[in-house]
């Protein structure tokens, strides 16, 4: 009897490991484009007379700004510069952002709405983290649309975290809070008022 | 300057050359002829200058292609999604303790992770843990394998891990680091009901059924309890850790558990051991547990109920034939790097018999968070019911 619950745990074991793995990366739930139509598409709908068109640019990360990074992530970002996409309605400056940072052991890719100082959208576009996929979840994304950081800088809007999910919603929220400070960096730069 | 620019600047300065020249002939009157000459030669310059800004145009095209190039290889290497495919981490706790009758300093965990993407669907996890800091003979600690394990992604929405892994069973078992629960030590329910940490060998088939909503089945092996000495058919005395782990009887589990709600956690777990003894005297066994996780801004509540049921009439004369426990955790954060926790316990290993033999245990604590990995804390512990005593804890834990 012993035997042939062996075997058979053996059998099922085997069984699984030959099941087709896919060779998947990431889970993506969006790619960039997408995420630039659906900001656009919006702002259309809602927001101006005129079509809005985004714009690339880059903004290069150097030794000033990537010590506010470093304090704001407690760790510089690892990149020389940061493409995003920018439109202007009115005076005002609308950004996108597409950002990375790591939860646990690997990369979550986020884009980033920024308009008005505000996070008007996050959306998690790649999950690669073995726990923690939940943050991807539209509840849990939503908490982020419109929300704002205060005087003390924390989210004016409080965002639940997600249980056994600590460090994937830590990056979520660290990367808002990023988009934020790069979105002021560029407004300040280009003398806009926001 | 800009090359756009560059246009207008050369026809500003041959306009000023061409003033010149003609105010130079101004006394002489030029033919038209000589008219005709300059204006050929002055076509000629432009000529010549506008293959030079084509020229330079190129120039500049080819120095930004070069420049992107370098940028890409050299972001390759920062870029986190391009990170080494081994992975290094960890965590530790020290522990004071401050009994009725003891005082005690222990270093009680650490732990080192190693990870390792194979490629982007398969990859490994492990966690090697020193416990009590000296491991060895007559020594009070230990180095175990917490867990190693391979994990796969089969489809999008579905993974199987192989190895030695985590029981899906709990709140704390998977997610057990210092800096992510209150109090010093782990609770005690998810210590002498559900024996966390606690690792088996098999397989493990996760499948998120639709946004939040997740089902987890595992093929492994199961606990060994001893079936005499005090310990007998105590859960925690069974835990075979992966080293040359008995499998003559299997055990199954599965859980369910439903995210969907931001801040909240529900989960259901349920295991049926073929013979939790392994030995000649069979103890079929059932555990199941529950459990609620809810934060709400500065709010958070956490509530656990886990029972064994052990048919086998040794465990039954011993009233351990039956063992559960339960716990409520609220918790307020007062800011970002405060919070305070209360916590009601109840658990009993020998919950088969007739007389009252639960323990019952009140935690009052605070933790606070320097940085967000790392933590310290302190609780005033209150035992009573078949257990009476207090004591105080303080802690210190972090995580990288």
């Amino acid at each position: 009897m012993t035997i042939m619950k062996t075997a058979y745990l053996n059998l099922a074991l085997i069984s699984l490991l030959l099941f087709n793995c896919q060779g998947l990366s990431a889970k993506t739930y969006l790619s960039q484009d997408e995420f630039v139509y659906h900001v656009t598409e919006q702002l259309n709908r809602n927001q101006t007379n005129q079509p809005v068109v985004f714009n690339k640019k880059a903004l290069w990360l150097k030794s000033d700004l990537q010590k506010q990074i470093k304090i704001l992530l407690g760790h510089p970002y690892p990149k020389i510069r940061i493409t995003y996409r920018w439109s202007k309605i009115d005076t005002r400056l609308v950004s996108i952002w597409f950002l990375d940072e790591i939860g646990k052991e690997r990369p979550i890719s986020f884009a980033i709405w920024v308009q008005d100082n505000k996070v008007q959208q996050m959306r998690v576009l790649a999950f690669r983290e073995s726990r923690g996929g939940e943050i991807a979840m539209p509840a849990f994304e939503q908490q982020f649309d419109a929300n704002f950081l205060n005087q003390d800088g924390f989210f004016d809007n409080q965002i639940d975290g997600i249980t056994g999910a600590t460090l994937s919603v830590r990056a979520m929220k660290k990367m808002a809070k990023l988009a934020i400070m790069l979105h002021q960096w560029q407004a300040k730069k280009e003398k806009i008022i926001e | 300057m800009k090359i756009s620019q560059l246009p207008l600047i050369l026809s500003c300065l041959l306009i000023v050359k061409t003033s010149a020249s003609v105010q130079n002939t101004e006394s002489s009157s030029p033919t038209n002829a000589q008219l005709l000459q300059l204006i050929e030669d002055q076509q000629k310059q432009i000529d010549a200058l506008k293959s030079l800004l084509t020229e330079m145009a190129e120039k500049v095209q080819t120095t930004d292609e070069k420049v992107e190039a370098t940028v890409e290889v050299i972001e390759s290497n920062l870029s986190p999604v391009a990170q080494s495919e081994t992975t290094i981490g960890g965590y530790g706790e020290l522990h004071y303790t401050q009994a009725q009758n003891q005082k005690q300093l222990d270093f009680h965990r650490f732990v080192l992770f190693i990870g390792h993407d194979f490629n982007d669907s398969i990859r490994f996890y492990s966690e090697l843990e020193v416990e009590h800091a000296i491991a060895g003979d007559n020594q009070p600690g230990a180095i175990e394998l917490e867990q190693a394990f391979i994990e796969m992604d089969l489809t999008e929405n579905t993974r199987l891990k192989t190895g030695l892994f985590l029981m899906p069973i709990g709140i704390i078992s998977e997610t057990h680091e210092p800096t992510t629960f209150y109090g010093v030590e782990r609770n005690a329910v998810e210590k002498h009901i559900i024996p966390t940490t606690w690792a088996e060998t098999g397989a493990w088939f996760s499948s998120e059924l639709s946004p939040g909503l997740n089902l987890d089945f595992a093929l492994h092996s199961g606990l060994k309890v001893p079936i005499d000495t005090d310990k007998a058919f105590l859960p925690r005395s069974g835990r075979q850790k992966g080293a040359n782990a008995i499998a003559d009887a299997l055990a199954y589990t599965g859980r369910i558990k439903y995210t969907a709600i931001p801040g909240l956690e529900l989960a259901a777990s349920y295991q049926y051991q073929e013979d939790i003894s392994q030995s000649l005297d069979p103890a079929p066994a059932t555990l199941w547990s529950a459990h609620v996780a809810y934060q709400k801004d500065t709010f958070a509540l956490r509530a656990l109920f886990a029972q064994w049921d052990i048919d086998n009439i040794n465990a039954t004369a011993l009233g351990r034939n039956k063992q559960q426990g339960y716990y409520i955790e609220p918790s307020y954060k007062l800011t970002e790097k405060w919070g305070l926790f209360a916590r009601i316990s109840q658990w009993d290993n020998n919950a088969g018999n007739n007389i009252d033999t639960a323990i019952d245990q009140t935690n009052l604590g605070l933790n606070f968070w320097p940085t967000e990995d790392l933590v310290f804390k302190i609780d005033y512990q209150k035992n009573t019911g078949a257990l009476d005593d207090h004591g105080l804890n303080l802690g210190m834990g972090y995580q990288f």
